[in-house]
């Protein structure tokens, strides 16, 4: 089984090219499991156990039985295949075209039904520009799935639970058309929100409903710049953070306070994510001809809200933010890329953040800024 | 007959403390985590509302 190894803080990470998966472990047992690898026998293990780390015979025996089951647990994934060819499109008709444009570069969106136009538009109304031009992108709806096509090849199909996949993949296409870029230009790309000041970048982390778009439309307040909310890219060649344009969700129950500096939340549309969750889109000042930077990413934060909490700031051991960061991550499955972003993730700070006072998270984040940690 | 006792060996706390080390040592040691990377981009998971 062909992997790949990187070595942090007595512990080693393994990436094994044809399942895309990653192992982290002890350096001590990465040995062992390259051996177990190997074919080496039991008797010769156990002979390995004894001499180098002068282990008794039930010890080796449970960390032989840990390699069999690491290896079983890793031949039970199935190998990643590719995607299979969609040849069925349906026949499109030109009825509900709008044309967007950021980074210098416009893309044009044909939707079959207002409908679809409902679940899309919104999150990149602020980017339309009235220019006529042939679409690029039809999404349209088959047996009961919404699928997108550029030029006359169908990117895929995706049913109502997987609509998260269908926006991240059409996110992805929007990025690289508007940038001129394929998916073989990204690094990964993030469930994080990003701010930036002039070359720098903080990314927050954190799963949905934990704060990273409030704690992100605050700094807007204090003079940072958005770069993207919800769907971060990393740039492959730089491995720094690229801007992506759409929208930030703000939940509804802060709506109010944050209306005092963004007052236009107030007119914005409310709409639903699930049954517990409403939100409205707060439009960042966009220029839309201007071409993007990337930006050096200062520090990875894994923030969570907690009403009432204290503010617990600490830096997280890399095994964590590796622990945190890769399962809600899309990693390139490209060797070179898998290698650099565990580059990027081990020579960046990561913290944990847990807060409910609004103030001393935004002086925490200028702190990390300015290099005051 | 006579009636047997079964004498309970104690062991010092010094003894107690190595072999638990040990026995930590060598679960840590085989310790592992496999994580899986998102096949695919994603957006926040939520409910475009209403169907398709």
């Amino acid at each position: 089984m062909e992997y790949i190894s990187k070595s942090f803080n007595g512990k080693n990470i393994l990436w094994f090219k044809s399942k895309n998966k990653y192992l982290i472990l002890e350096d001590s047992f990465s040995i062992l499991l390259d051996r177990y690898l190997n074919g080496i026998s039991f008797r010769d293990f156990h002979f390995l156990c004894k001499n180098h780390y002068n282990l008794e015979h039930k010890d080796s025996s449970s960390l032989y039985e840990n390699c069999s089951e690491l290896i079983k647990q890793m031949n039970s994934i199935p190998s990643i295949l590719s995607p299979p060819i969609i040849k069925h499109i349906p026949q499109i008709e030109n009825n509900i075209t709008i044309s967007y444009q950021w980074n210098g570069a416009k893309v044009c969106i044909n939707y079959t039904s207002e409908k679809l136009k409902a679940m899309v538009h919104p999150k990149f109304q602020h980017l339309e520009v009235q220019t006529e031009s042939e679409p690029h992108i039809h999404i349209f709806k088959l047996d009961n799935q919404i699928g997108f096509s550029i030029a006359e090849e169908c990117l895929g199909l995706w049913s109502y639970n997987e609509f998260h996949l269908f926006q991240g993949k059409l996110s992805m296409h929007l990025l690289n058309q508007f940038t001129h870029k394929n998916d073989e230009d990204w690094l990964a790309t993030l469930h994080a929100s990003a701010v930036c000041k002039n070359d720098f970048c903080l990314v927050l982390l954190g799963e949905s409903g934990k704060g990273k778009s409030t704690a992100t439309s605050l700094l807007l307040t204090r003079g940072y710049q958005l770069l993207a909310d919800d769907f971060v890219p990393v740039e492959a060649e730089t491995k720094r953070i690229f801007g992506f344009p759409q929208a930030v969700s703000i939940k509804e129950t802060m709506v109010n306070p944050l209306s005092e500096y963004f007052p236009q939340l107030l007119s914005s549309l409310s709409k639903r994510k699930n049954d517990e969750i409403q939100f409205r889109y707060l439009y960042p000042a966009i220029n839309k001809v201007q071409v993007q930077k990337s930006k050096k990413c200062k520090a990875f934060i894994f923030i969570h809200y907690s009403r009432g909490s204290k503010t617990k700031f600490k830096l997280l051991t890399k095994a964590k933010a590796l622990e945190l960061l890769i399962p809600d991550s899309w990693i390139s499955p490209l060797e070179k890329h898998s290698m650099a972003f565990l580059d990027l993730i081990l020579e960046t700070p990561c913290y944990n953040l847990e807060y409910s006072d609004n103030s001393s998270m935004l002086n925490l984040m200028d702190q990390l800024m300015k290099d005051e940690l | 007959m006579k009636k047997r006792t079964k004498k309970k060996k104690n062991i010092s706390r010094e003894e107690a403390i190595k072999k638990l080390g040990k026995y930590s040592a060598v679960t840590a040691l085989g310790t592992f985590m496999l994580l899986s990377p998102k096949q695919a981009q994603a957006s926040s998971p939520g409910e475009p509302g209403g169907g398709f």
